[in-house]
């Protein structure tokens, strides 16, 4: 027998049992040989008898030692298989001694720890047990030494110092004093058990801490679960809150109907996507919204076990919302409130994609239906200042288009202005805003009517306040005609005359009708009637034939009025009579400015210059000059420094300048006096101005 | 300065001239063809500073002034004359619309003003009448000069008593105011009646006026 081997006692018995047989047999056989030496005569029949026994008691002893040989081959076979088993298996076996000392050790050791078996035997086990689970081994010892097998998974260090999670058995043999303990390699359960303890951990701290509340419910209703958000947004423990069932205490007593809807279409697994919006009833009575999204909760194996709410709390972002459609609300009601069309439309295929009430009331019937046909009119392609079709969405917002435009049908005017921008899905859009200008375009279609009336009434007044002068430049040749005729007439009567007198008188008075004819003639021009007409008019004559007039008056007040005009001035656009009329009250008021002034002073400049696209034209006193007070309230109506001046020239004059999109102010001269100047417009300017009225 | 020597009408006499002062010749010229033309003595100045080179408070007639002229107008001319004391009467002539100035004029002592055009009658009468008050002015004066000169006559006493007869006190009065008898005031009253080459009570006082109004005008 293999010393390592355990025999059991039933095991060794057999040839013991056979050993015993021959001895006995050998007893007997020793017996009947010192029977017949002896000699006795009447143990023939005897002597067969013993021969018999002893043969019988041989081939017991036969059998006997046949059998025992037998069981000890069996015996040998079986504690070479237990040998094998104990070398070959991959659990970690052992023997130790009640004391913990290892007396045997399998080669998983060395596979599994990397721990050489021959080295154990005397050690004791702890010595490879992690010094933190030592106190477990030990409790596992005293257990195991009371009799009672023990099971425990400790940290045992492998030859190479690292640790590996072992699951023992232990079972103690108390005849033998003996501990046999099998061992398997559970590290891998362990790091998976481990990994498993922090992803739940993990999900625990994650469904603790997010401030989403989640709530289980079983596929009855029945709360299974709810997370720490859950609690605080319904300010409920969790043991009020799990196990509960519906009705449940955070609906609000007044929307119990919606609740069990919502909780029907839960349950039947019908939930919009978008979730529910509901409120919550928290348990001091106060009130929180919340959308609430339900989905599946499905187990290990697939299977729906009920539904997992999740809650957020919208109290704020609605009351977000809230603001917003509130701004929304302003937003639209202004666009609504504006007489103003408003209206986005996108560039590329003209789909209205927002119109304001204005737009919608002018066009009730094709509203958004596209952009044909519509109430308000829409620029020519070619009217805008470049294609909207094809706008790069990097050079936005632009400017498209900004003019009046007639509608062909109704003949309202519009102006209209667009501008090309980023609409709010990203397309490129025109947004428009178009102003029903028709009234306005009557009303200054009136005024300049009246601008014509009045300027026509005012060369008028301006002819009242002139009309002394020429009454008076008339008066003289008339005056002066009628005296020479009754001269003539008196001396004729009396016969007391020379020829040569009477004639030169007659050729006198003749010169004078000449002269009162070409008075009239250079008035009559002045107070034509008709439109103010716009032409190319140039300045030159405008001066000459206004300072002509102005000439009359300034003589007989003793002013002298000079005139300096650039060179090679271009002409301007303009009514030459309503000019004309300005000038010549600006040169009329320079000249009464200077009344009173010494005589070499009494000069009057009148100059012209060009100033980039502008013609101005100054006309330059050295009166009494105007009070820093007077100089704006100069040109309103009916202000006037003369004591018989209507107030209108100055006035009307600036009405005039400003309808020629020109400018009449006032600046005092350095030298004394004032300069007042205006400008027009040259000719060629003013085209760029009429576009985009088709 | 055009003199034209024609018969001399009933209305003026041999001193007296129309002087007419206006910046446009050919008004000028032609009313002096007109005025001569009916027997008047004219005078023509184109500027009112022509005019002031010969004037001088001698100076008999009228004036016929243009209100408006460059550099001293009419209006300028008339003051200065009348801050000189001239007794010259003066019209103007003014324009259509010159109407505040010729009232003015007018409140500043001028005779008339006569607007252009005018009927050549109306401004011959006008210059009648200007010519007759330049008379009646001339004859004042020299009235004026005479009653000074018998002032200058008289004694003191003679003087008290004149001017106490003036006031109107009766002889009575006077003797008791002058501390002499009646008679005495009846010698001394016959005596300045003779002086003063006073028939009456009433020639007296104006003679006495016109001394006086002769010292005011000096």
């Amino acid at each position: 027998m293999d010393p390592h081997t355990t025999p059991s006692s039933r095991e060794s018995r057999a040839p013991s049992f056979a050993l015993i047989i021959i001895g006995v047999a050998t007893l007997i056989g020793l017996i009947w040989i010192a029977n017949r030496s002896i000699g006795n005569p009447t143990a023939s029949s005897i002597n067969a008898l013993s021969t018999l026994l002893i043969i019988s008691l041989l081939a017991v002893a036969g059998w006997s030692l046949l059998t025992a040989r037998e069981q000890h081959h069996r015996i040998a076979v079986i504690a070479g298989e237990r040998d094998r088993i104990f070398a070959l298996s991959l659990d970690l076996l052992c023997v130790l001694s009640m004391g913990g000392t290892v007396k045997r050790a399998n080669p998983a050791f060395l596979n599994v720890l990397g721990q050489r078996p021959d080295h154990l035997p005397d050690k004791s086990i702890l010595d490879l047990i992690h010094p933190d689970d030592v106190h477990v081994v030990s409790f596992a010892l005293d257990t195991l030494i009371e009799g009672k097998p023990s099971n425990f998974e400790v940290r045992c260090r492998c030859g190479d110092g690292s640790y590996k999670w072992l699951s023992w058995s232990a079972n103690p043999v108390r005849e033998d004093n003996l501990i046999f303990a099998v061992a398997h390699d559970v590290s891998n359960r362990r790091a998976t058990e481990d990994a498993l303890r922090v992803e739940t951990a993990f999900r625990k701290a994650m469904e603790e801490s997010v401030s989403t509340g989640l709530r289980a419910i079983d596929l009855r209703g029945r709360t299974i679960y709810v997370n720490h958000a859950f609690c605080e947004m319904t300010g409920r423990t969790a043991e009020e809150l799990v196990g509960s069932e519906p009705p449940f205490v955070y609906w609000p007593e007044n929307e119990f109907t919606t609740n069990w809807q919502n909780l029907a279409l839960c349950l039947s697994g019908k939930a919009p996507k978008e979730g529910f919006e509901v409120r919550i009833q928290r348990a001091n009575g106060s009130t929180l919204d919340v959308r609430l999204h339900e989905s599946p909760l499905v187990d290990a194996n697939g299977i729906q076990t009920g539904w997992m709410s999740a809650l957020t709390d919208i109290t704020e972002s609605r009351r977000v919302r809230g603001d917003l459609e509130a701004a929304y609300e302003r937003f639209t009601a202004v666009l609504d409130g504006l007489d103003a069309a408003v209206y986005v439309v996108d560039a590329a295929n003209g789909e209205v994609l927002y119109a304001n009430r204005a737009f919608l009331r002018r066009d009730d019937s094709n509203a958004l239906a596209g952009h044909d046909g519509l109430a308000i009119p829409r620029p020519e392609m070619g009217d805008y200042l470049l294609d909207p079709r094809n706008l790069d969405p990097g050079q936005l917002p632009r400017e498209l288009f900004d003019g009046e435009l007639q509608h062909p049908v109704t003949g309202h005017w519009f102006h209209v202005r667009e501008r090309a921008t980023l609409w709010v899905d990203g397309r490129v859009v025109r947004l428009a805003v178009a102003t029903d200008i028709s009234d306005l375009k009557h009303v200054e279609e009136l005024n300049r009517e009246q601008e014509a009336r009045l300027a026509r009434t005012s060369r008028l007044i301006t002819m009242g306040e002139m009309a002394s002068t020429l009454a008076h430049e008339l008066n003289q040749p008339l005056s002066a005609i009628a005296n020479y005729a009754k001269g003539c007439v008196n001396r004729l009567k009396s016969g007391d005359y020379r020829f040569d007198d009477i004639l030169a008188a007659m050729e006198k008075a003749n010169a004078q009708a000449a002269r009162a004819g070409h008075i009239v003639r250079r008035v009559r021009d002045f107070v034509r009637k008709s439109e103010p007409k716009r032409a190319d008019v140039e300045l030159t004559e405008i001066a000459e034939d206004a300072l002509g007039i102005a000439e009359i008056e300034a003589q007989r007040l003793g002013i002298k009025i000079e005139l300096h005009l650039e060179e090679g001035l271009p002409s301007v656009y303009a009514d030459r009579i309503m000019i004309e009329q300005v000038l010549l009250n600006l040169v009329k008021n320079a000249a009464e400015a200077e009344l009173g002034q010494p005589r070499e002073r009494c000069v009057v400049v009148v100059a012209a210059r060009q100033v980039d696209d502008l013609i101005e034209v100054s006309v330059t006193d050295l009166g009494h000059g105007i009070g820093e007070a007077d100089r704006e309230r100069l040109f309103s109506a009916f202000f006037s420094t003369k004591a018989e001046g209507m107030g209108m020239g100055l006035n009307i004059c600036r009405s005039i300048i400003e309808f020629h999109n020109g400018r009449l102010w006032v600046d005092p001269n350095p030298m004394g006096g004032s300069i007042f100047k205006f400008t027009l417009p040259l000719e060629n300017s003013l085209e760029p101005q009429s576009v985009a009225v088709p | 300065m055009s003199l034209n020597p024609s018969p001399s009408p009933e209305c003026q006499s041999s001193d007296q001239l129309v002087h007419i002062i206006d910046d446009d010749d050919a008004l000028r010229d032609s009313l002096v063809w007109l005025l001569e033309s009916t027997g008047l003595k004219v005078a023509s100045y184109p500027s009112a500073e022509a005019f002031l080179q010969v004037w001088s408070t001698a100076m008999r007639g009228c004036l016929i002034l243009d209100i408006r002229m460059p550099g001293m107008s009419g209006l300028e001319l008339h003051e200065r004359l009348n801050s000189q004391h001239s007794t010259l009467p003066v019209i103007f002539i003014t324009g259509h619309g010159d109407v505040p100035m010729a009232v003015t004029a007018l409140k500043k002592g001028a005779f008339d003003f006569i607007e252009k055009p005018f009927h050549d009658q109306d401004m011959l009468n006008l210059i009648e009448q200007c010519l007759a008050r330049d008379r009646a002015q001339h004859q004042h004066r020299r009235q004026g000069a005479d009653a000074q000169r018998h002032i200058e006559q008289l004694t003191p006493r003679e003087r008290e008593v004149l001017e106490l007869i003036v006031a109107g006190r009766l002889n009575k009065q006077i003797a008791d105011e002058l501390g002499i008898s009646i008679k005495t005031v009846e010698v001394h009253r016959a005596r300045v009646m003779e002086k003063m080459e006073a028939d009456s009570l009433a020639e007296l006082v104006q003679s006495v006026l016109h001394a006086k109004g002769d010292v005011v005008s000096n």
